[in-house]
């Protein structure tokens, strides 16, 4: 099988085999990952590998390079991690390097990572399978800045647990600088970045916030100043009192 | 406002730094009017915590009043008077629901770096160290406080603040230590270190029923302390084999449970090497597990260890044979403080306790780097220091 990192326009418009399988059908199995297991038994070993390339195109082939899965477990109901995701404006809440996500006429969605070096990195996205309370799965389309795809499941943990959340991130880093600045924002560790905003995740749902010290007071802010004896204000009481042994 | 800041080993600085502000919603603000410096504060003046950074503002015993309240706190007012735990915990989470408030998930910003260390990250701590989530601790004028919905203890005005302060650490550890050992009418409890925590878990294992509780130091005025105070029986183990006397006073059965409130030694065991290391797993240490190893090896057989800790990293030479063989229950962990702030006051205003024997230094906040240096320097005569922002 040819192995190469498929792009979006293979997707869009799969190159169709001369065998019995139908481009239509080849679609159906496209958008249905489930049904395309199926459909793969029929026709030759090259009908085989587009269509099973087609299927896996759906996430992990859409973009390959970089592949992440990661797993956290919430004391919330499916239901209620399910529609607050759904809602994918609510994604930079705790997703640290997405400036914004809006939704558009055609139910696709705009995303915009955070900007580095005046450089922004931004890319449509559609849903292109889900599961009430259960999954989504989304997918960059047209001329994406980074060419990616993600899912998130939600399943019911044993009773008094809450709900195991997982996530696979698929994308690939682009070339030039804008490659050059998601590096920067993502950092060297795209997994473990997942990892903490799943966390942020958690805590958003469990606590209604977001744990921090952003914004803090310490000695290294700019007006910071040490004390001694010159600075302290005259007059003021100093006591000591030691302990006696009785 | 003043703040005792961090600068480096045997380096605090009183500074004048930004007074806090409302960052989320469940935050609230306190002005403190009291302040403690703890054994555990000494690892870091020794400079063997890591992730700590210059400017860091020290302090995780502290109380006082409320001053601002973020949006989402409903359950206080400005004017309330609180004494503060010093861990930070949601009350949310799987954890915070089970009375296991140290280990509250949600609570630490760097629970990555804790993760990294101990396999899942504990809850966030103020004033002790980045990898506790860095929070800015409370030996200051004003300190902001994360989910108020949840910590902050109201106190009633007849009690003076000498007397609620250690419910913010100390107290809740001690107790906890002795409620660990199961104590059962007639036990006899074994106590490793008179400081403060040991004083507590003095005082806890005799108002949880043991019959006998024996002390065990090196320095005279904590012992002393323990004696007078609570009527303990003394050990000094510089001059005497724990193991062959504890044996003796007990007709060669051992004390019922031992209760190791040493933990990390300073010298010995640096816990950035331990930091360092942990990733490669092939650190060897040698801390100086002395109380830990005695407490094992003369605790009763089917008896119980517990340890308020504080530990850090590894232990080498463990005795876990001694402990295998003859049946050992260990307890130990981070204070759960939550579980324990509600009690331990009724404690107090029924008159059982009064906290305030600890307190050997009261100290003005602008000498805190005083106060350090002579709670490190004299075991004998300091015990615990106190600190006000304004001495009047």
């Amino acid at each position: 099988m040819n192995e190469r990192a498929l792009t979006q326009h293979d997707i869009d418009a799969p190159v169709t085999p001369d065998v019995s399988t139908s481009s239509g059908l080849i679609s159906k199995a496209a958008s249905h990952p489930f049904l395309a297991g199926g459909m793969i038994l029929v026709g030759a070993g090259l009908a085989y590998a587009t269509a099973k390339a087609i299927k896996n195109a759906t996430e992990e082939e859409v973009a390959r390079d970089v592949h992440v899965e990661t797993s956290i477990i919430i004391d919330k109901s499916p239901q209620e991690l399910f529609s607050f995701w759904r809602d994918f404006k609510n994604l930079p809440l705790f997703m640290k390097h997405l400036e914004s996500v809006v939704s558009m006429d055609d139910g696709r969605t705009h995303w915009a990572a955070k900007t580095i070096g005046g450089l922004k990195v931004e890319w449509d996205a559609e849903i292109y399978n889900e599961i009430e309370n259960e999954m989504i799965a989304w997918r960059s389309v047209d001329n994406a800045d980074v060419v990616n795809a993600g899912s998130v499941r939600f399943q019911a943990a044993p009773t008094g647990h809450g709900t195991y959340v997982r996530v696979t991130v698929n994308y690939n880093p682009p070339a030039g600088s804008v490659g050059a600045s998601l590096a920067k924002l993502l950092g060297s560790e795209p997994g473990q970045l997942i990892k903490e905003e799943l966390r942020r995740f958690k805590q958003l749902m469990e606590t209604g916030e977001i744990a921090t010290i952003d914004g803090q007071s310490s000695g290294r802010a700019e007006d910071a100043v040490r004390l001694t004896a010159e600075n302290i204000t005259p007059g003021d009481a100093i006591e000591e009192f030691q302990f006696e042994s009785k | 406002m003043k703040a005792a800041c961090w600068n480096g080993k045997h380096d605090v600085q009183v500074m004048s730094v930004p007074d806090p502000s409302i960052i989320n919603p469940r935050d609230a603000i306190v002005k403190i009017t009291t302040t403690a410096i703890c054994g555990s504060d000494l690892h870091l003046y020794d400079g063997y915590i890591p992730t700590m950074q210059k400017g860091d503002i020290l302090g995780h015993e502290f109380m006082g009043e409320v001053v601002e309240l973020g949006s989402a706190v409903k359950n206080l007012k400005k004017g309330d008077r609180v004494v503060v735990p010093f861990t930070i915990a949601c009350g949310n989470c799987f954890f915070c629901k089970r009375d296991l408030w140290s280990a509250c998930d949600n609570s630490n910003p760097n629970a990555a770096t804790a993760e990294a260390l101990y396999g899942f990250s504990g809850s966030g701590l103020f004033g002790y160290s980045h990898m506790m989530g860095g929070y800015a601790g409370g030996q200051a004028e004003y300190v902001r406080v994360p989910f108020a919905d949840v910590g902050p203890l109201p106190i009633p005005d007849d009690l003076a603040d000498e007397q609620v302060l250690f419910l913010s650490d100390i107290f809740p550890t001690g107790y906890m230590a002795a409620e660990n050992c199961n104590i059962q009418p007639g036990d006899t409890v074994a106590i490793w270190g008179c400081g403060p925590v040991g004083q507590f878990a003095i005082k806890s294992a005799f108002l949880l029923g043991a019959a006998r509780v024996i002390a065990i130091d090196d320095v005279p005025g904590r012992l002393r302390m323990a004696a007078e105070e609570s009527n303990a029986e003394t050990l000094n183990f510089s001059d005497q084999d724990i193991y062959e006397k504890l044996t003796e006073m007990t007709g060669g059965i051992g004390p019922d449970a031992c209760i190791d409130a040493v933990g990390l030694e300073a010298h010995g065991t640096t816990l950035d090497a331990i930091y360092d290391r942990a990733k490669t797993a092939l650190y060897m240490a040698t801390d100086r597990a002395h109380a830990l190893r005695q407490a094992i090896r003369v605790c009763r057989k089917g008896g119980t260890v517990s340890v308020p800790g504080v530990y850090g990293g590894f232990l080498d030479k463990f005795p876990f044979g001694a402990a295998f063989s003859k049946g050992l229950t260990f307890k130990m962990g981070q204070t759960n403080m939550h579980k324990y702030l509600r009690p331990l006051l009724k404690l107090i205003q029924d008159g059982k306790i009064d906290p305030s024997f600890v307190i050997t230094h009261r100290l003005d906040l602008k000498d805190a780097a005083k106060g350090y240096s002579t709670f490190s320097s004299d075991k004998d005569g300091c015990i615990k220091v106190i600190m006000k922002p304004e001495l009047n």
